[in-house]
């Protein structure tokens, strides 16, 4: 019979799986129990398990990616910040080797120099309001 | 969210889960039936709405995990069992502070004068 509990005990363990390792194993074993808890609650008033377990899984898958972003955020930070530092001092000496070949003096690259040191900053800003 | 004093806005999750706790420690099961109670029904969480939110108190010293034990009125399975921390009750006093704060307003306004014709 598919409305047994014990064959959604298993999906839900695992679904549990999905979650970072540090939340498995610091809350998992509580989420099962707690997980088994509310089905022999469900099973023994004489509900169906269907609906309930759908909700609950809909919850924990949820969950499940609201974890896994946080940590794709820590992972994502410093790439993001390596990967601007590279673009930024790209861009920056591109422009010094044009403005320099074009105007054929070095007076515009105090003004790049200017624009890096105002775009820098805000780059570091923005990252760290991203953590 | 943060208000422009630097105080920390609860969730509804985090509420609920801080006054279930305040009348005790209990493992996840007991918060949501206490929840429950607590709303008269009107609030349901799942594992993962609960569970998420316990992470986040946790690492936030809201609350604490205490030792594993057997629940007598359930099985003899062992279980986490949390308690509210000094952080988590002022926490909650900051909070229900507010709300006390936005009920009087809401009073003053008269924005539900049936609600509360019986403060007059």
């Amino acid at each position: 019979m598919i409305d047994e509990p014990g064959i959604f005990h298993k999906l839900y363990k695992k679904l549990l799986t999905l979650y970072p390792r540090a939340f498995k194993e610091q809350l998992g074993e509580s989420m099962e129990q707690t997980f088994n808890d509310l089905c022999r609650e469900r099973y023994e008033a004489g509900g169906g398990l269907i609906g309930f377990v759908l909700l609950t899984f809909v919850d924990t898958l949820a969950g499940i990616i609201k974890e896994n972003i946080k940590k794709e955020n820590v992972i994502m930070v410093p790439i993001l910040r390596n990967f601007g530092v590279v673009i930024i001092s790209v861009i920056a000496a591109i422009a010094i080797l044009v403005s320099t070949y074009l105007t054929k003096n070095l007076d515009s690259m105090w003004i790049i120099l200017l624009i890096w040191s105002i775009t820098w900053p805000l780059w570091e800003w923005w990252i760290k309001d991203k953590r | 969210m943060t208000t422009k004093n630097n105080i920390q806005l609860l969730t509804p999750a985090v509420f609920h889960i801080l006054l279930a706790l305040s009348s005790g420690e209990r493992h996840g099961y007991g918060i949501m039936k206490q929840v429950e109670i607590d709303s008269q029904g009107k609030v349901s969480m799942g594992p993962g709405t609960l569970y998420g939110s316990l992470k986040r108190m946790l690492d936030a010293g809201l609350v604490i995990e205490s030792d594993k034990r057997v629940d007598s009125e359930m099985d003899d399975e062992r279980r986490i069992y949390y308690q509210i921390t000094g952080i988590g009750a002022q926490a909650l006093e900051a909070e229900l502070d507010r709300y006390k704060r936005i009920v009087t307003i809401a009073q003053q306004r008269k924005l539900y004068p049936k609600t509360f014709a019986y403060d007059r």
